[in-house]
């Protein structure tokens, strides 16, 4: 039961404690802005600071999201010169580190084949070699965990491609 | 919360994790004073003898036109100086104490 005050008025008023719950408020504050400019930034997953490449252009490159966020839709994009061809086909090797945690949702244009090695998953899509325009392959996922990702991606002519994610819970 | 699962097993454990956390809550409040003041918080006073508290008006974000207000809509009073205390309490709202003979 709060004490009655000198001027008659029976409250419970500490400004100690809600100079203390105050300053919390405003550090609560604080943190919100720092979050909500991270997230803006792409710090928490989508936006600019989260984009990366790899690749060497005019090859193989590849745009992915390095801050990604579990259960989210995310995406490799490659852009492909078709120079890279083989017989007719442009075979992709992902190092299994990079798909043991995902759900592939879709991979466009379809591959003609997939097939598995040792540590690796291939993927093999229907190209032709000729020169002009890079052909673009994407693959669709949502990662199904989180917590740091790397993996390489190989195509025979290219230099590895090395994909660091880090997927956000 | 619930992800993909809409069972109603899970939508009954979700709504008693709710509600026993209310009545958890309530329970350490009755019990501990020091817990009642920062989960419910403490009432300020923002007008006390009829002077203007500017640090608990700026920390509540309360000016004097909004005392004013619940003054004229809680007592029916016409000016702030009728009012002797008002004060923010814990669920936000703003109590008003009117001068004697006011």
């Amino acid at each position: 039961m709060a004490q009655t005050r000198d001027d008659g008025l029976q409250i419970e008023q500490d400004r100690t404690h809600s100079r203390r719950e105050w300053r919390i408020e405003r550090v609560g504050w604080a943190v919100m802005a720092i979050l909500l400019a991270a997230g803006l930034l792409g710090l928490l997953g989508y936006g600019p600071l989260s984009q990366a490449n790899a690749g060497e252009p005019g090859k193989l490159t590849l745009a992915y999201d390095r801050l990604q966020r579990a259960s989210a839709p995310s995406e490799y994009h490659f852009t492909v010169a078709p120079s890279l061809a083989r017989d007719g086909v442009f075979r992709l090797r992902f190092d299994n580190a990079l798909l043991d945690e995902v759900e592939l949702q879709s991979i466009i244009p379809e591959p003609e084949h997939v097939r598995a090695g040792p540590g690796y998953t291939e993927y093999v899509f229907a190209m032709e070699a000729a020169e002009g325009s890079p052909a673009r392959i994407q693959f669709q996922f949502e990662q199904a965990t989180f917590g740091h990702v790397r993996g390489n991606v190989t195509a025979d002519g290219a230099a590895p491609l090395v994909i660091d994610q880090f997927i956000l819970p | 919360m619930v992800d993909s699962d809409h069972s109603i097993t899970n939508a009954f454990l979700l709504i008693m994790t709710l509600v026993g956390l209310s009545i958890i809550l309530s329970v350490i409040k009755h019990h501990s004073k020091t817990a009642s003041r920062w989960l419910e918080g403490l009432p300020v006073l923002v007008l006390r003898n009829g002077a203007w508290d500017k640090e608990a008006g700026d920390n509540t974000r309360v000016d004097p036109s909004e005392v004013v207000a619940a003054a004229r809509s809680k007592q029916g009073l016409e000016r702030l100086d009728e009012v002797k205390h008002a004060a923010i309490e814990n669920d936000g709202t703003i109590s008003i104490v009117p001068r004697e003979g006011s």
